[in-house]
């Protein structure tokens, strides 16, 4: 059976595969830095911005 | 508030979040030494800003209340809903 798959993915990229790099310890940030940005790992820092949803966003 | 006992609490909640970030980052490298080093200072500081805060300004939990008190000063202001940050 072909399954139909969605163009808005890389090519090759197999079904039900899922990975988490392991995180190295590296510098942090100062505790009045990251209480501001939600982590001390500047590698994790995440701002979020409702507006510019990323190219997998679905919905209207 | 005093801006005094504001900046106090504020570098409690900066001292905490910090611990807690570091709480989670050992819970999967528990043999991290510089997470471990990191994770002791932090403390220490909380635990000493944490004091200082309760000596001057009041309990920040029912269990900071100063044993041989005739008053119960966990009801004292000022509440969370009563700060801007």
């Amino acid at each position: 059976m072909e399954v139909k798959q969605s163009h808005m993915y890389p090519p090759k990229m197999e079904l039900a595969r899922a990975y988490v790099p392991f995180q190295m310890f590296n510098q942090v940030l100062s505790p009045q830095e990251g209480l501001r940005r939600g982590t001390i790992f500047p590698e994790l820092v995440r701002p979020y911005y409702p507006q510019d949803r990323g190219v997998y966003a679905s919905g209207s | 508030m005093d801006p005094n006992q504001q900046a106090l609490l504020l570098e409690i909640m900066e001292l905490e979040f910090t611990a807690i970030d570091l709480n989670l980052f050992l819970d999967t490298h528990p043999d991290e030494k510089r997470a471990l080093v990191l994770f002791d200072q932090i403390n220490q500081e909380l635990t000493m800003a944490v004091e200082r805060y309760e000596q001057m300004y009041g309990p920040l939990t029912a269990s900071g209340q100063v044993p041989g008190r005739d008053h119960w000063d966990w009801v004292e202001g000022p509440w969370p809903w009563e700060q801007t940050f």
